[in-house]
């Protein structure tokens, strides 16, 4: 129990170094003394701001933090799904993607650009892009089942074709749309950005995230049973087919919510778990708390760089998510004796 | 924290109403939102050549605090881009959000896909937020919303339009009457020389699969002022993607090439002559090319200009059917 609370030590305190990191990197200028006088500001005390400090609050407060949160919000719950799923096929390639939501979030939201239909505002793009992933989550939960028996196999191979369906009909309606000029503004869906996030878009995400996390916390110990073999499980008392569905529609709700702001963002979901199960071992006691302060860290701090990288321009994220995890994890699996 | 953000929006949008009822506000449409400003802008950023281009032919140049573009910065006119010196020059080919907030401007001058996107953050409903007016290029529209066919006139709506906002309404209605009468001559000597419509390609760029003009890019009213055909005018959007093999079902008689980007207009003809040896295409057999820049090829002060150019080029090229 020690690991756990150090871990949950450790972790806060680089989920808070990566955060104050986040909001002090961008294209603007913004030197620490600034961020600590900006904070003392909006918390009450500290001089009055200098008209170029006004300016570098807005962009602090409604432009840097949104963002930041939002890839705290997106990292972890990516990260979460993402051990989850690989718990409940037990298979280590397994990642939220495998869901379909990305695919099926592309389609909604490419039907909306298209047909330039704004039935609820300027949300519609966000909700169509929900309504598509969960249709494809449903739709994979459906062929992944067989007289009430769900069969790990059965979900990995209905998670890819159905993928690859949606994602040729997305295309379809792509090359046949009246107003072409769209494709660009969706390219982002399939590349994940979080140059467009609001704080209006946090609330949803934050629930999720909560009611998430929540959920796997609670369930840590089920999820360990439930990478052992359907003997165990059963002799151990889970009800395995229940506890399987349980996990399926709770991360496939996350990411369908995460990937509505977001767009997909890639490599997360894959290694993050990775990462952790190297470092703290393949107990989801640790791996859950490990995902949600972890993945979050690491998002931050992707997107940071992101947006610091070739400044004023911005790189896809996922672009740096690969590029940072990748040699994170080689190392990683490298020094480990497995 | 919510709460109070909206709050302090509702503070200053009321501010701003109050303030509006005072002077007069000006209204003005883009991609046919109404947007209101209460005086006119000081601190704008304009997010590429062309649209740079208009603000510096109207004499706005001590107006901007920014300006980007996909180009560089050296292919502004020389003429027009000599009191620049304050200008931040914001790396390309297009910034952030972030970028533009931290030259606190009042007023961004740009058009979707010419700086503005989805995803990016930067849109005009997202600028508002911070207080920021925008005008999106009339060409652009296209992007978000159906639109009539194009023509000269979006051109002279985007000056009139930035004319009214900056108040130098006479210094673009003289701009705008010398192009007028300038497409009059043209299209009086098109008639004259019964000009024979040819079928032209845009080549933009592109190597895997060639970018072009389509039926709302600006390049189709310059070919269609000439009486010509632009080959890709089925298209219903304004640049897009096509493929090789259209380009050899279609026949080009001729072909513009758009001068930007990591490859030259040199390497541009040189690839495509390559592509197409010996394929019979009228316009690389017998090497008909016009070389224009990027900011000649996108609704500006040049656009004008371009056609003209394009007219000399088409008589040259096709000597056969010009009298005298």
């Amino acid at each position: 129990m020690r690991t756990v609370s150090f871990l949950w030590g450790g972790g806060t305190l680089l989920l808070f170094a990566m955060f104050i990191l986040g909001l002090a990197s961008g294209s603007s200028d913004l030197r620490f003394t600034e961020l600590i006088d900006l904070l003392r500001h909006r918390l009450g005390y500290g001089p009055p701001l200098s008209e170029e400090l006004l300016n570098k609050d807005l962009i602090l407060w409604s432009i840097r933090l949104p963002r930041v949160l939002m890839a705290a919000l997106s990292g972890a719950g990516l990260s979460l799904v993402g051990a989850a799923i690989q718990a409940l096929v037990r298979n280590p390639m397994a990642d939220p993607w495998l869901l379909g939501v990305s695919s099926g979030a592309s389609l909604g939201a490419v039907l909306v650009l298209v047909s330039g239909l704004s039935l609820f505002g300027g949300l519609s793009l966000q909700i169509f892009a929900f309504f598509g992933a969960s249709l494809a989550s449903g739709l994979i939960y459906f062929f992944s089942r067989r007289s009430q028996i769900f069969s790990s196999t059965r979900l990995i191979f209905s998670g890819l074709a159905i993928s690859f369906c949606l994602e040729a009909l997305t295309q379809v309606v792509i090359f046949t749309a009246a107003r072409k000029g769209e494709v660009q503004n969706v390219m982002f869906w399939t590349m994940g950005s979080l140059g467009s996030v609001e704080s209006s878009d946090l609330l949803v995400p934050s629930l999720a995230l909560l009611a998430g996390f929540s959920f796997l916390f609670r369930s840590r110990t089920k999820l360990n049973i439930a990478c052992l073999s359907e003997l165990k499980a059963f002799s151990l008392g889970l009800d395995l087919q229940r506890f399987r569905r349980n996990v399926f529609l709770v991360s496939a709700a996350l990411t369908a919510v995460l990937v509505s702001v977001t767009g997909s963002i890639g490599f997360v979901g894959l290694m993050v778990p990775h990462v952790l199960r190297l470092l703290l071992g393949n107990d989801y006691r640790l791996l859950i708390p490990g995902c949600l302060l972890g993945g979050a860290s690491f998002m931050i701090a992707a997107d940071a760089l992101a947006r610091s990288f070739f400044s004023p321009q911005e790189i896809p994220i996922g672009i740096i998510t690969a590029l940072l995890g990748s040699p994170i994890f080689l190392w990683l699996m490298r020094s480990s004796n497995e | 924290m919510q709460g109070l953000r909206l709050f302090f929006f509702y503070l200053i949008f009321s501010s701003l109403r109050a303030e509006a009822a005072a002077s007069r506000p000006l209204v003005y449409e883009s991609c046919g939102e109404k947007e209101e400003i209460s005086e006119h802008p000081k601190r704008a950023i304009s997010i590429d050549t062309n649209t740079t281009e208009i603000m510096l032919a109207l004499g706005l140049s001590s107006s901007l605090v920014g300006i980007a573009g996909i180009d560089d910065h050296s292919s502004l006119l020389p003429e027009l881009s000599k009191d620049l010196a304050h200008v931040r020059l914001l790396k390309g080919p297009y910034p952030n959000l972030e970028s533009l907030i931290a030259l606190r401007p009042d007023f961004v001058f740009a058009g979707w896909q010419y700086g503005f996107s989805e995803g990016s953050g930067l849109t005009p409903a997202r600028l508002r937020k911070f207080g920021v007016a925008t005008y999106s290029l009339n060409e652009s529209c296209i992007r978000v919303r159906s639109r009539p066919p194009i023509g000269f006139d979006d051109i002279y709506t985007d000056i009139r339009t930035i004319g009214r906002i900056f108040r130098v309404e006479a210094r673009a209605e003289a701009l705008i009457a010398d192009y007028e009468k300038r497409t009059e001559a043209l299209r009086s000597k098109v008639q004259a020389m019964a000009l024979k419509s040819r079928r032209i390609f845009v080549y933009d760029s592109g190597e895997a699969s060639p970018f072009t003009a389509g039926k709302y890019g600006i390049p189709t009213a310059m070919i269609e002022a000439l009486g010509s055909k632009n080959i890709f005018d089925d298209l219903a959007t304004n640049w897009t993607g096509v493929s090789w093999e259209d380009i050899f079902r279609r026949q080009p008689e001729f072909i513009i090439i758009v001068d930007y980007g990591a490859k030259s207009a040199e390497q541009k003809r040189a690839f495509l002559a390559k592509k197409f040896k010996d394929s019979g295409i009228p316009a690389i057999d017998k090497g008909r090319f016009l070389v224009l820049p990027y900011a000649a090829m996108t609704p500006g002060v040049r656009t004008i200009e371009s056609t003209e150019k394009l007219f000399e080029a088409l008589s040259r090229a096709f000597p056969e059917h010009v009298n005298g």
